[in-house]
């Protein structure tokens, strides 16, 4: 579903561009999250998953375009927990709210601790709890900035399969309860699948919105469900194609322009799935392919690869060299 | 599934991770610190006692240790003794003392200002390598034969080990750091304060430590050279044994020099380890 216009939205990217010297690291990138929506963003190394989240963040500035962000704060989880190994972990969490009076602060702290199923934990020291503790000790911290918009950089990339499957029903909870708006990025499809309302693929190379996947499956979803693996196995088709073209691109002399990009078959659509995710695949094809919708249309610049291969590729060297 | 099923799964797996680490005893931790230390001196003290049996030289010229300990001893029970490990100790202090206070306004405005770093980043690190016992001319050009000389040296001598710690500290504040207390809304000066400065303490920790060993050799120095009336001092007892060729006296002052410096680096290893162990830089 492309966003409406007249709805309020949480975080905004209009064109947005960021250049570090000669590399283009985000071209034009148009996107935007509704409250209360989780949108994961998911693409290969070098798209600018990790750049776009700093954005919006606040922590870099961009070259071109304009963010948005509505709401109270925005608060932001990395891949590693970021903890402060000088302070008890109570003490961490109790950094994101200096403004409040120390009493208050501690009562909250413990409160946003037993959020996150760690209540009794505030006196040790991070390096004392585990990996999946620690990341738990940064939602927390996350939490409480008192922030609606939270945005997470591959914050359970570090983690064991077991871990991150519980910190995704963890996650997927306390989203609701909070009535957050999120803004996940992953490069682990089934991940992306599994917690967004709406998974949004970036190409590398620069980072350009390459298309939206709107996901309708039910909730709580689970990772190693077949609606999951169908619809990862589509959006991670459509990604080793974007990885690939940018292999040939990189391969040709520059005197062969890129006309026809890749071998894009026509037929991509009806790919032929994974064996072991075939029979679902069959079975929940047609609802998905009707909801696939082009990314952003309208937005200048950021042309679906799929209905325009020819056309994004050739935006894609007018932006890379100017 | 349901939120309680969900919250025992993830305390399991909680409890599985986390293992008590118990430390062991003090006794035990204390004998296992000592025994190596124990066999270290009797090791030294044996090839000491070697090197005078082999006699390469006269007796009262080499002292053993058998000659050297009881005159240690003797030493021991008298107030002049105490007097010159008082007041060599208060001139470590105060120099020590004023080289922290230099050294931390220093580093801090060197780490902190583009412009001085540029400028005297640099000059710090030379300065560091610089013998201490070059800046003596100077010093008693400048100060006359006085405490204030001795002083000066010493702080020339540690400040810049203890700048360049706190510096090399705030360098390596690692970027993830810097970038969560950006997120959590530190700019500038709260940064510097509440992420940047306690992010610096194991490096500032070392440089204070290394900052402590210069200022003790620069102490050391200048009493030899620096003799004042009245001001019995470690330095001045190795320069006066070395005039009276009373070796025993010469060696159990050595001693003493050297167990103060080792005690007091201790000390400084005792807070290193328990940063770190808090910090969980380091097992046990």
């Amino acid at each position: 579903m492309t966003v409406q216009v007249d709805r309020q939205v949480a975080v905004r990217l209009d064109a947005v561009s960021k250049r570090y010297g000669d590399l283009l690291a985000l071209d034009r990138v148009g996107l935007s999250v509704a409250p209360g929506e989780f949108v994961c963003l998911l693409g290969a190394s070098g798209c600018g998953k990790s750049t776009l989240l700093s954005l919006v963040a606040g922590l870099d500035e961009p070259t071109a375009g304009q963010i948005t962000t509505t709401g109270r704060r925005v608060a932001m989880m990395f891949q590693e927990p970021a903890l402060f190994p000088w302070l008890t972990v109570a003490a961490n969490v109790e950094m994101a709210m200096r403004e409040l009076p120390r009493r208050e602060r501690r009562a909250r702290a413990e409160e946003f601790l037993e959020m996150v199923h760690l209540g009794g934990f505030g006196r040790k020291r991070p390096h004392e709890l585990s990996g999946g503790m620690r990341q738990r000790v940064a939602l927390a911290r996350s939490l409480a900035q008192d922030a609606d918009v939270l945005l997470m950089d591959e914050p359970f990339g570090a983690l064991d399969a077991m871990t991150r499957d519980l910190l995704h029903d963890e996650l997927e909870r306390i989203w609701r309860e909070r009535e957050l708006s999120v803004l996940f990025v992953t490069h682990n499809v089934r991940e992306a699948v599994r917690l967004g309302d709406r998974v949004v693929l970036l190409s590398s190379r620069p980072g350009k919105v390459v298309e939206e996947f709107p996901v309708r499956l039910a909730r709580p979803r689970r990772t190693d469900s077949a609606e999951v693996a169908t619809l990862a196995a589509r959006i991670t088709d459509q990604l080793k194609q974007e990885v690939a073209r940018h292999a040939e691109t990189s391969g040709r002399t520059s005197a062969a322009r890129p006309a026809e990009p890749s071998p894009r078959p026509s037929a991509e659509q009806t790919a032929t799935p994974p064996a072991e995710t075939a029979s679902a695949e069959t079975a929940s094809a047609q609802n998905h392919t009707a909801e696939t919708v082009s990314a952003q249309n309208h937005t200048e610049g950021t042309v679906s690869a799929r209905n325009h291969p020819a056309e994004t590729a050739s935006a894609r060297n007018g932006g890379a060299r100017s | 599934m349901s939120t309680d099923t969900h919250a025992a799964q993830l305390a399991g797996l909680d409890a599985l991770e986390i293992q008590e680490k118990r430390r062991r005893h003090l006794v035990s931790r204390l004998w296992a610190r000592l025994w190596p230390i124990t066999l270290a001196v009797g090791i030294v003290l044996a090839i000491w006692q070697g090197v005078v049996w082999a006699g390469f030289w006269e007796p009262w010229v080499f002292a053993g240790p058998t000659e050297v300990f009881p005159v240690l001893y003797e030493r021991l029970g008298t107030a002049e003794f105490w007097q010159a490990v008082g007041v060599t100790m208060r001139r470590a202090v105060t120099g020590f003392a004023a080289a922290v206070l230099i050294g931390l306004v220093v580093g801090a405005l060197v780490s902190r200002v583009k412009v001085l770093r540029a400028a005297f980043g640099s000059l710090i690190t030379g300065l560091q390598t610089m013998p201490s016992i070059a800046w003596f001319p100077l010093a008693i050009l400048l100060f006359k034969l006085s405490e204030s000389a001795i002083i000066f040296v010493v702080i020339l001598g540690a400040a810049p080990s203890i700048a360049n710690g706190l510096i090399t500290g705030v360098d390596y504040t690692p970027p993830l750091l810097l970038r969560a207390g950006h997120v959590l809304g530190f700019r500038r000066l709260q940064l510097y304060l509440h992420v940047i400065l306690p992010a610096s303490l194991p490096s500032f920790l070392a440089g204070l430590k290394q900052g402590w060993a210069f200022a003790w050799r620069s102490l050391m120095a200048g009493e030899i050279v620096v003799i004042i009336a009245n001001q019995p001092s470690l330095g001045e007892q190795l320069h006066y044994a070395r005039e009276l060729a009373d070796s025993a006296g010469l060696l159990a002052t050595m001693i003493v020099v050297l167990v103060l410096g080792i005690v007091i680096d201790l000390l400084f290893e005792t807070g290193d380890n328990a940063l770190r162990r808090r910090w969980g830089l380091r097992a046990g």
